[in-house]
């Protein structure tokens, strides 16, 4: 079946109304090769946004372990000096870091100390948009990654120019006009048909096509169950290709959020020319018994990310990736009565990749300056980090994205 | 479809899970009032669900079995508006079984059969009742709720989530709160106790209400508020009708809903019986969830019993029942389609369809539709009829009907009929018509 590369070329745009759908796609598409990715040539590659789902405790993972207030505050959930990575005199990483410490050292982690934005929410999800949005004061419907992608020349409009690993598309991709999918396996990513009869199989695409570009507008949601459908189809072979015949030299962990980024890395060798990937690892809402389910994470997310730059190393394009963590909010600075903390606010942020400046950004914020609330004040506005991302790895127009200049940090060139 | 039929066809779709052929004759014969009527007084309707399932044995002591015995209570109950409040409380008043350990199965029946019992009656009485229920305990940590350092899970998703919205309530009042249900915890056999050593029983004010305030308290408090009515009538209102309610509609619902002192079954049976539910503007107007689909394709089929992978297969369609991807539950509408979900809905319609009763049940006789409907329109118009309410634009019958006639040279007829029907129910139940609800 022609994959939506070849529908695009012959220049057809797909309309709804009554409009049949064309005779040429009545033809079975033989398999084509995949022409080359085509990056615009002013972004350095693509970039990975891991997020950590429910509000990672930023003191117990960059620890300020000099400071006498952090056991003060914390003395059940204080972690214990002998058992942390220093990174300098003043800080140093959770002990289940030691992967992403190796990546400090190595120059390829870049940490971003307190990160926030001004009059914190604390609810998961409208902390969670307002980092989706890069919108902290009004309710922005579409996402940062959307309008990126929406405002880019990234290769042809309508590709695959997003992917998102998991069962939802997150709000930050949402535009309107630009197709990323939300895949959880590859492999189930195929139109199946009756396997009695094979040969069935191209008049039934084709019949859904028909019904899907002949639907009428009758119902509010018709029009985008069509176009989602279109998109599944299109898309369903073309990412089908590359889940056939790849194989990595490196070992993933056997956890959910490796595999995931085992599935980005194998799409990055199938050079589609997706822009940006987004991959969740949740369970860090520990309002009690924080640290085992902490420690447990903080393993997970340092051995997956170690992984897939090992993958990227093999496949050469360790310096043309980017991946970049963060969570919707850090947590109170006391610990709470469940030897677990609450929602608070400002949070550490981390940059992996071969192609930026490691070391330490931002400032960490005073356990001796909390606000009235007893949370940490931020000392980096997440936009900030979102712009040098923007405008210093994906080459666009971050004031056009965000609404509003911010001035980019030192850990990209 | 005439009207009527149509009507009760949308009824029982939103207000249940759908209906097979024989349910829905029996309804029409029945008519629309009398139909809601029996849907809001389940205690009214002689019901073998429990037997039956009884009979099939679920392993309730895993999750895997405690959603194996769900689904097939949805396909089998002769109470669907019960049911359904079931799912909706399930995704509203949220849980998980990922926070319960080995508990999961006993506690998430337990929280189920809540819901079941309580699911239309006293919204007040609900909210004590699930503050006390010990999957919700669990989930939300406050089990671990203490004097002296309050964790404030509980009472801050209680206010934003399950009661009042954002905006209407502030932090102040979450930190009072969670001191109020200090102590609200769980014994050995996973009943409710209160600890009275961890209660803090000090002064507090939740919403201008002052006094040394416990948990039912605070949710005098949330009622107290007219923002309370207001949000439930409409996340109703929307579970229901339609996504974009006026705002006078929902002020409206919401005054019913206060006078009857937070009567779940009188704001749903005004919701309804309400013009809005029964306008040309509901119907259709909303996006089927995956359980929705999967059960109401095997009731519009005539199935007798669940795929042993449903649960699985849900997943993949992005509704993991007991396990919603966070306490505010599915987000639904739009959330529910993407590519991925919507090759999984395809696929599973592919399977239905294509089932010949080698590995369980089969759906569909193509020869028996074929002696009875003769030719490609009569068996394009009988599942048009059966799977959309007739509900099929000119355009896309004439594409279904390209579809069914062209038979390939040297396919005999038998084939043919096989091959061409089994692929038009397949093709219906994925086009983006049959995603509606």
């Amino acid at each position: 079946m022609p994959t939506r590369r070849e529908f695009l070329r012959q220049g057809l745009v797909l309309v709804s109304v009554g409009v049949a759908a064309p005779a040429f796609l009545a033809k079975t598409g033989l398999a084509t090769p995949l022409p080359g990715a085509s990056h615009s040539a002013v972004s350095r590659g693509a970039l990975v946004v891991v997020q950590l789902s429910g509000g990672n405790d930023g003191l117990n993972t960059v620890v300020p372990y000099a400071d006498p207030l952090y056991r003060e505050l914390r003395p059940q959930l204080g972690l214990p000096e002998s058992e942390l990575l220093p990174l300098d005199a003043a800080l140093a990483f959770h002990p289940a870091l030691g992967p992403l410490k190796a990546r400090f050292d190595a120059g390829q982690l870049a940490v971003v100390l307190g990160v926030g934005y001004p009059n914190p929410d604390r609810s998961h999800f409208r902390s969670m948009d307002i980092w989706q949005t890069a919108d902290p004061a009004a309710y922005a419907k579409d996402g940062w990654l959307g309008r990126y992608l929406s405002g880019c020349q990234c290769g042809r409009q309508d590709e695959a120019a997003g992917i998102a690993i998991g069962q939802a598309l997150p709000r930050a991709f949402w535009t309107e006009n630009v197709f990323v999918p939300a895949i959880t396996n590859l492999g189930n990513y195929r139109f199946q048909t009756d396997p009695r009869w094979p040969d069935d199989r191209a008049a039934q695409i084709q019949t859904l096509q028909a019904l899907d570009a002949r639907h009428e507008a009758l119902r509010p949601y018709a029009e985008f169950l069509a176009q989602q459908s279109l998109n599944a189809l299109a898309s369903a072979d073309e990412l089908g290709r590359v889940a056939s015949g790849w194989s990595t030299p490196v070992d993933y962990p056997n956890t959910p959020f490796a595999q995931a980024l085992k599935q980005v890395g194998q799409l990055i060798a199938g050079d589609l020319g997706t822009r940006v990937y987004y991959v969740n690892l949740g369970g860090f809402d520990t309002h009690g018994n924080q640290k085992n389910t902490q420690q447990r994470l903080l393993e997970q997310l340092a051995a997956g990310l170690d992984a897939f730059q090992q993958d990227l190393e093999a496949m050469g394009k360790a310096d043309q990736v980017l991946t970049m963590t963060f969570s919707e909010f850090g947590r109170r600075a006391r610990e709470n009565g469940s030897q677990g903390t609450d929602h608070g606010t400002a949070e550490p942020m981390f940059l992996l990749g071969a192609g930026l400046r490691g070391g330490l950004y931002g400032s960490q914020p005073g356990l001796d300056n909390l606000d009235a609330q007893g949370d940490l004040q931020y000392q980096v506005d997440f936009r900030a980090v979102y712009a040098t991302v923007l405008m210093r790895w994906l080459g666009a127009d971050a004031e056009a994205v965000l609404g509003a200049p911010f001035e980019p940090l030192a850990f990209l060139a | 479809m005439d009207q009527a039929r149509r009507e009760l066809s949308h009824l029982l779709r939103r207000a249940g899970f759908g209906a097979s052929a024989a349910e829905l004759d029996r309804a029409v014969r029945a008519g629309f009032d009398a139909t809601v009527e029996a849907l809001l007084h389940p205690e009214t309707v002689a019901d073998d669900t429990e037997d039956r399932l009884d009979a099939l044995g679920f392993d309730l002591s895993r999750a895997d079995g405690v959603r194996q015995a769900w689904l097939h209570r949805m396909l089998y109950t002769q109470r669907p508006l019960q049911e359904k409040m079931v799912l909706f409380w399930h995704g509203h008043l949220t849980s998980s079984v990922t926070k319960l350990g080995r508990r999961a199965g006993p506690l998430m029946t337990k929280q189920l059969a809540l819901y079941r019992a309580q699911g239309l009656g006293n919204w007040r009485d609900l909210l004590r009742a699930v503050s006390r229920d010990g999957a919700m305990l669990f989930y939300l940590d406050n089990r671990l709720n203490r004097k002296g350092a309050p964790n404030e899970n509980y009472a801050r998703e209680l206010m934003e989530l399950f009661s009042l919205g954002i905006g209407n309530y502030d932090e102040h009042d979450v930190r009072e709160a969670a001191r109020a249900f200090t102590g609200w915890t769980i014994d050995r056999d996973g009943e409710f106790q209160v600890n009275a050593r961890q209660h803090d029983d000090g002064p507090k004010t939740v919403l201008g209400r002052s006094g040394a305030l416990a948990g039912d308290d605070v949710i005098d408090a949330i009622l107290a508020q007219p923002a309370a009515a207001t949000f439930l009538a409409r996340k109703l209102f929307r579970f229901f009708a339609y996504d974009d309610p006026d705002p006078a509609v929902v002020d409206r619902l919401a005054g019913v809903f206060r006078d009857s002192d937070y009567d779940l079954r009188t704001l749903v049976g005004a919701i309804l019986r309400s013009p809005e539910f029964r306008s040309d503007k509901a119907y259709h107007a909303l996006i089927k969830s995956p359980v929705e689909y999967a059960i109401g394709s095997l009731k519009l089929l005539g199935a007798e019993t669940v795929p042993a992978d449903l649960p699985a297969v849900l997943r993949r369609m992005g509704q993991d029942l007991l396990n919603p991807p966070s306490v505010k539950g599915w987000d639904g509408g739009q959330a529910w389609i993407n590519a991925a979900t919507l090759l999984e809905r395809s696929n599973y319609a592919n399977r239905l369809a294509s089932a010949r009763g080698e590995h369980g049940e089969s759906y569909l006789d193509p020869a028996e539709l074929v002696h009875r409907y003769r030719t490609p329109e009569g068996v394009v118009d009988h599942l048009a009829e059966v799977l959309l309410d007739g509900d099929c634009p000119a355009a896309s019958r004439a594409a279904l009907l390209d579809y069914a006639r062209d038979a390939s040279a040297g396919v005999n007829d038998d084939d043919a009929a096989d091959r061409k029907i089994r692929g038009l129910a397949h093709l219906i139940m994925a086009s983006p018509l049959y995603q509606l609800s």
